[in-house]
């Protein structure tokens, strides 16, 4: 008979723990169904969150782009007939537009040193409204009243006006603008008046290139003869120096053509007969006819070739085919998408970190924090369940760290199960709520899913996290529990 | 060697046959009480007792007599308010939480009224478990439990889970777990409680066996009283005092007065 000695038991490691939790499991994972429910749940919501936000951010984002792109080609127009505005020019001085600033140089004869001091003194310019307008509420109230800044600016260029504003800023302890006093003193009296001299300049230049381009054709309105790109246009443009290559040209009249045709259906959409048409059609009232109503109903071919056969009898021009009124209708619909989704994005309430709103967050962490209470309160039911089970186990000679092990590690395969299924439903739930409210635009968020994947990946892994936290206090009470019950009879 | 407490302790000759006289269990005035001042309620008075290495003794006594409190206490499941447990002559109080561990693992086997069987493990799975907690290799585990599996005749049920099974096949496989590591105690509360005669008898056999053939010490309490034919020594319990021990064969037990097997 050897003897008895109490010697140290040996420590499990989490290997031999980890297989010992998996013994059972598919029994378990089957009675714990209501626990996996509640992290799938979780799981979902946060990911549909996430991944919502990250193809709405994206999609809008692209949207924004393009229809940034669209303005451009209107405003390019416009420059062909209206020159720049004074803030215009001097926001271009600022941002450095190379191909504008070409332009500017020649119409006003600026050399390239003197157009680089200029940029300059735009640039510095810029900082110091830039600087002034971020002051202290009460200091920008004493020093700018109800002016803005260009105003400040003209103000501040008499000098007794300015060293009155150096008296204010000494008492406010507002520090001069770059710092240095002086320099801005100089920057309002000498370098201002200089670069609105030059601007000034430039303005002259855009007009009488404008003027050479309208006696070119006759004084015909530039826009038609953009958009009917007449041949020598390119050359013409040239000569009065504006900077266009033909691919851009190309755009532009592209843009002014589809302008200028759904200008003339606009009309003949107010003509009697043809409105009553397409009200009878749409099934809209006669005086909400229009090109938004004409778009959302034409929609197939079939339909396109019925309103082509009423624009003939309107007298329509012969380039208004069915297939031409089909492009522009799709055009239209895709520029109402757009605005659409950048319209959604303009409206958005005040943002909190990541790009959530801040009320999405508080959802998120409370949805969270019930979720982890629910998955605890299971647990500890479980645990309740098995008293029997962990007491016979620490009769066998269990440790506490190895009971409280078990329970984390089962905790944590129930999270890795409800997390993966909550993750696939959760982005289910994302990309079909994002195709209903941007429908094709949100192919333009394709590139996004590697976001959307890190998402996932994120929240997976905060499920996982969050079943282990929850699983702490039941674990501390199994693991705590005396080896006593065991021999309890129920 | 002689307890002072009670003089029925002091071995005699029909212990002497196959025992060595060395003290495995020893418990000097045990006493166990719940609350505090007036409400005081106690659950054992001072029990001094001796249980040698090698024996059968069973421990009877009424519901609420104490019986199961001083079968904790024997076990290292449980401490005692006052006095001291001696399992080979080491105070169990004295015991680290991991010594303890290691005590229950490897040198206490336990056997339970309801089996205790983990409900989603399959008998042999169930026999690996303190095994794996001792730890022994999975392939040893494995083998070793096979062998104890077929030692309570269930070399062909390893891969039946506890729902599987009859009562007296559930409490065969608690037994081959509770040897799987060897243990010099083997304790039983109520192992037949909970079966019919027939397969009662059956469990009854084995844990003879296990007694005669491997020498391991079988502390079991009762109410059943064909244990009584089986054991060694008797120890009765009452209002959490040892109300006596005797020697089974000086008892004149009568059994099986409505049927049964023996």
């Amino acid at each position: 008979m050897k003897p008895i000695v109490a010697r140290d038991q040996v420590l499990l490691g989490a290997g031999r723990c980890w297989q010992l939790a998996l013994t059972g499991m598919s029994y378990r994972l089957f009675r714990s169904s209501i626990t996996i429910a509640i992290l799938a749940l979780a799981s979902a919501f946060l990911v549909h969150i996430l991944g919502h936000g990250i193809l709405a951010e994206a999609t809008e984002h692209s949207a924004y782009a393009e229809m940034q792109m669209g303005r451009r080609l209107g405003q390019d127009i416009t420059r062909l007939s209206v020159a720049d505005s004074t803030a215009v020019i001097h926001q271009t001085l600022v941002s450095g537009d190379a191909q504008r600033l070409s332009e500017y140089s020649g119409w006003a004869a600026i050399a390239p040193p003197q157009l680089a001091e200029a940029q300059a003194s735009a640039r510095r310019l810029a900082q110091a409204g830039h600087a002034l307008s971020n002051l202290p509420v009460a200091a920008h109230a004493v020093i700018f009243g109800d002016a803005t800044v260009p105003e400040l600016f003209d103000r501040l260029a008499h000098p007794e006006a300015f060293s009155a504003f150096l008296r204010q800023a000494h008492q406010l302890g507002v520090p001069c603008p770059g710092g240095d006093c002086r320099r801005f003193e100089r920057l309002l009296m000498v370098e201002r008046p200089a670069l609105d001299r030059l601007i000034d300049k430039i303005q002259a230049g855009q007009e009488r290139a404008i003027e050479r381009l309208s006696k070119a054709f006759g004084g015909e309105p530039l826009a038609q003869v953009i958009a009917a790109a007449a041949p020598s246009l390119l050359s013409e443009l040239k000569a009065a120096g504006f900077d266009i290559d033909s691919t851009r040209l190309l755009e532009l009249s592209r843009f002014a053509q589809r302008a200028e045709d759904v200008r003339g259906v606009s009309k003949l959409l107010t003509l009697p007969d043809v409105a009553t048409a397409v009200a009878h059609a749409a099934d809209v009232a006669i005086g909400k006819v229009n090109f938004d109503v004409l778009s959302d109903y034409v929609d197939t071919e079939k339909r396109a070739r019925w309103f082509e056969k009423i624009l003939r009898s309107a007298g329509a021009p012969k380039r208004l085919t069915a297939q031409r009124l089909a492009e522009l209708v799709g055009h239209h619909r895709r520029e109402r998408q757009l605005s659409r989704a950048v319209g959604d994005r303009e409206k958005e309430p005040e943002t909190g970190v990541g790009g959530l709103p801040s009320r999405t967050e508080w959802l998120v962490l409370l949805s969270f924090l019930v979720c982890v209470v629910g998955v605890a309160n299971a647990m500890l039911m479980s645990v309740t369940e098995r008293f029997t089970e962990i007491a016979t186990m620490k009769c066998l000679g269990a440790m506490d760290r190895f009971v409280m092990l078990m329970f984390v590690f089962e905790a944590v395969i129930q999270g890795a199960v409800g997390g993966l299924f909550g993750v696939l439903l959760g982005t289910l739930l994302a990309v079909a709520r994002a195709a209903l409210e941007y429908g094709s635009l949100l192919a333009a968020a394709a590139s996004a899913a590697g976001t959307v994947g890190l998402a996932v990946l994120g929240s997976l892994l905060a499920t996982v996290l969050l079943a282990a936290v929850a699983a702490v206090g039941p674990s501390f009470v199994a693991a705590r529990l005396s080896p006593m019950e065991a021999m309890r009879v129920e | 060697m002689s307890d002072p407490s009670s003089a029925a302790n002091a071995p005699n000759s029909v212990a002497d046959r196959a025992k060595s006289h060395a003290v495995i269990i020893r418990t000097v005035g045990l006493e166990k009480s719940y609350g505090t001042g007036e409400a005081t309620t106690y659950a054992l008075r001072g029990v001094s007792s001796v249980i040698y290495r090698g024996e059968f003794i069973a421990v009877m006594g009424p519901s609420g007599s104490g019986k199961s409190t001083y079968f904790n206490m024997i076990g290292a499941l449980d401490s005692a308010t006052r006095g001291r447990i001696l399992i080979d002559e080491v105070d169990v109080a004295q015991l680290s939480a991991v010594e303890l561990a290691f005590l229950r693992c490897q040198k206490i086997g336990y056997i339970f009224q309801s089996y205790n069987l983990i409900r989603y493990m399959t008998a042999l799975e169930n026999v690996t478990v303190p095994m794996a907690f001792a730890g022994v290799a999975p392939e040893e585990a494995r083998r070793r439990g096979m062998e104890l599996l077929s030692l309570v005749g269930l070399g062909d049920r390893w891969l039946h889970r506890p729902i599987e099974m009859s009562g007296g096949q559930q409490q065969r496989v608690a037994i081959a777990r509770s040897l799987c590591n060897r243990p010099s105690i083997l304790l039983a509360d109520e192992p037949t409680a909970n079966l019919d005669l027939d397969t009662g008898h059956e469990v009854l056999e084995i844990l003879q066996r296990i007694n005669r053939e491997r020498g391991v010490t079988i502390v079991c309490s009762t109410h059943d009283h064909r244990l009584l034919k089986v054991c060694d020594r008797i120890m009765w319990i009452r209002d959490g005092r040892v109300e006596r021990v005797e020697q089974s064969d000086n008892l004149q037990i009568t059994v099986g007065s409505i049927g049964g097997p023996s």
